[in-house]
């Protein structure tokens, strides 16, 4: 079966009769339905997601074995083997977060075909679209779709605000998820990661403003929830709301300055993650209250998740010294 | 932590690590390779608007759609050879139809094109060159076939407007704005009354000619797509509910009856006396009797993944039909009964025929012309660069 049979077959067509279906079910709009399927191929995802939030906390917490690594071995290939032995021996998948990216990735385009097809400008897409429904009277009472949705028309670009709004959701992502590993990044691979907090929501905002709105919803939808997940289960990092203002602002209201450049350190004296030292510049009191009212609300659950973790952790290497040695 | 894991390395437990990572870069780059393979896949199809205007003639004269976005004139002989007279537009004129989706109209010696752009011309049918002063762009595509009176053309656009064009100098008239979307079916005028059948609003309503506002309307479950026809004093509206609606229109529109078929009705009812042939997307073709909305007969072909867009014909005795797949059968108007079958798998047949000196013209979906002697189904063809 070429590969156009089995993508048409297995993704696309069924895609198409379920956002049809979904639009029936939400009183016919086609921008509640793109919400809905969103919320529900994440909730689908969320067993993968969840494992790559479990993973990114682990490298949280593996930051002082990782600084302590970095310390002890000047040599990069030696420092690259210890690096990989440590995150075996805590079961850690550094590549494991790209899981639920890769998997949205082939969702992304299949709803970029459907939402396409859906709401197809031209007559001859009806047509097309008449060949892949299903024979269910609610999907083949949902065509025509309805094409506005809020103050958007669902088959053209979402204009300025939504590119915006899907930016900025990234960055957000981007920014609590990259901010927990910066510590132990060299200046070059900080850098590299900086740039990439900005070109991915740029990336992003670029194609929402080049592609139909209905696509721009799904990916929005999609980032917010991705932080809220996140926020849920990993916890902030160190960003805290009070690290987005920008610095003329901060000056200008007698803030102080963020305590980092990529915003304010994590304290917590609980977990076995060493408090890190934060710069002179940003080491005021306004920044730790930032930071701990940022961090509070997870510390708790963090705590408790951590002892487990070194629980399970311990038991796992006493079970493998129990084979290697049996 | 990092001692016992130092402590356990062993060449044997290295090796197999190594295989690890040649195995799982290999999946690395196989997902990679997939990925990219469906973003090619999954990016690279959907074609533009092509159009599927229907050729009509004048005289000896026809016109018709052969290429994207252009009309070409000139006279048809029995081998079904085109002698070409003129095609608008030309290179010199500098325009950009895109497609042709409305059935052009002829008019004593003019065309009205009104075309997928939003473009309305009024072309001499003797030299193909445009009558206006200038065109006319209605600012919206257009899909519907304008309706017209001896004074003006009322196009329909995927605005939801009617704007209505003077026939003689190419000016707008006035406008009238519904709002509710696409309008994909021809209107049709009774009295002083436009009827028209709205796709995204999914209703039909009727709007006074002379004051433009809106004198009836009533919501449907579909949106209507196939052009709107008139039986027996009823409008007759096809609709992708699956319904063929019919409304008495001597005063105010009361539905008369409904008939559910089995598929979207795309393609335009063809009404012949007491009874009205329509065909589905669902493979099916019915004939209906026009008074009381019930069934004559049915034909559907079992098995089949039949579609029909186009609308049926009926010359010398013989419903033709053409399914979108490239398929035409001739079946018995009076019992449904198929007399014959020809099978063109390698086109599409999506715009409605000519019946055109005893034969039926087709264009198929890639330019090409067919003419079909409905008494038996012989198909003389002839490509697009022949003709």
């Amino acid at each position: 079966m070429p590969i156009g049979a089995i993508w048409q077959t297995f993704l696309e067509t069924p895609l198409i009769n379920v956002m049809l279906l979904l639009s029936a079910i939400s009183f016919g709009s086609y921008g509640l339905a793109i919400l809905v399927f969103t919320a529900i191929s994440r909730a689908l995802m969320f067993p993968l997601t969840i494992r790559t939030l479990n993973a990114a906390r682990s490298m949280q917490e593996m930051q002082p074995q990782l600084k302590e690594i970095q310390k002890k071995h000047s040599d990069p290939k030696r420092r690259s083997q210890e690096t990989m032995k440590l995150y075996k021996e805590a079961g850690v998948n550094p590549l494991g977060c790209l899981g639920p990216q890769l998997i949205q990735f082939p969702i992304f385009i299949a709803l970029y075909q459907v939402i396409r097809m859906t709401l197809g400008g031209t007559p001859e897409t009806m047509i097309s679209l008449s060949e892949r429904l299903y024979d269910v009277e609610a999907i083949q009472h949902a065509v025509p779709l309805s094409t506005s949705f809020l103050w958007l028309d669902l088959q053209n670009s979402g204009g300025p605000f939504l590119a915006v709004l899907v930016g900025a959701s990234m960055w957000l992502q981007q920014r609590i998820s990259t901010a927990r590993n910066i510590g132990t990044q060299s200046d070059q691979q900080q850098s590299m990661t900086k740039m990439m907090q900005w070109m991915m929501p740029i990336m992003f905002g670029w194609f929402v403003l080049t592609v139909p709105s209905g696509l721009g919803i799904y990916w929005g939808f999609s980032t917010i929830i991705g932080i809220l997940l996140q926020w849920q289960f990993v916890g902030p990092g160190d960003f805290t709301w009070g690290s987005l203002i920008p610095q003329p602002v901060r000056d200008s209201l007698g803030i102080g300055a963020p305590a980092s450049k990529f915003g304010l350190q994590r304290r917590d004296s609980s977990s076995n993650v060493s408090p890190e030292p934060a710069d002179s510049a940003g080491d005021t009191e306004t920044e730790q209250q930032d930071a701990s009212s940022g961090n509070q609300r997870t510390d708790r659950r963090r705590r408790r998740r951590s002892r487990n973790r070194s629980t399970r952790s311990s038991a796992r290497s006493s079970r493998r010294r129990g084979d290697s040695g049996g | 932590m990092i001692d016992s894991a130092v402590h356990r390395y062993s060449p044997q437990r290295s090796s197999r690590s190594v295989f690890h990572v040649k195995h799982r870069r290999r999946i690395a780059a196989f997902t990679f390779a997939l990925l990219t393979a469906l973003l090619l896949v999954g990016c690279g199809r959907l074609a533009g608007p092509e159009g599927w205007a229907a050729p009509i003639a004048e005289g000896d004269l026809i016109f018709v759609q052969l290429e994207r976005g252009t009309i070409t004139a000139g006279t048809l002989s029995d081998s079904g050879d085109l002698t070409q007279r003129w095609h608008f537009p030309t290179q010199n004129d500098d325009i950009d139809l895109k497609a042709i989706y409305a059935t052009p109209i002829v008019d004593a010696g003019v065309l009205y094109l009104a075309a997928f752009d939003g473009s309305v011309i009024a072309i001499d049918t003797n030299n193909g060159r445009p009558l206006w002063p200038a065109t006319l762009n209605v600012g919206s595509h257009i899909v519907a076939t304008p309706a017209f009176d001896q004074n003006h053309l009322y196009v329909a656009t995927e605005n939801g407007e009617i704007v209505i064009v003077r026939r003689d100098i190419g000016t707008e008239a006035n406008r009238y704005f519904d709002g509710s979307g696409r309008i994909w079916s021809q209107p049709v005028i009774v009295g002083d009354t436009l009827y028209l059948g709205e796709f995204d609003g999914r209703k039909l309503a009727g709007i006074n000619l002379t004051s433009g506002s809106l004198v009836w309307d009533q919501s449907l479950d579909g949106g209507v797509s196939a052009n709107l026809s008139l039986a027996s004093g009823r409008i007759i509206a096809g609709s992708l509910d699956r319904t063929l609606y019919a409304y008495d229109i001597a005063r105010i529109p009361t539905k008369a009856w409904t008939f559910n078929a089995d598929g979207w009705i795309v393609a335009n009812p063809l009404p012949v006396g007491n009874t009205i042939y329509v065909a589905t997307l669902g493979g099916s073709v019915y004939a209906i009797d026009s008074a009381t909305g019930r069934e004559i007969w049915k034909f559907h072909q079992l098995d089949s993944d039949l579609q029909f867009r186009s609308q049926p014909a009926l010359l010398g005795g013989m419903l033709v039909v053409a399914d979108s797949n490239g398929g035409l059968r001739g079946l018995d108007p009076l019992t449904g009964a198929p007399r014959w079958e020809r099978d063109l798998n390698d086109t599409q047949l999506l715009a409605d025929p000519l019946v055109h000196n005893s034969r039926l013209l087709f264009v198929t979906r890639d330019g090409q012309l067919l003419l079909v002697n409905p008494a038996d189904g012989s198909v003389i063809r002839k490509q697009d660069g022949e003709a």
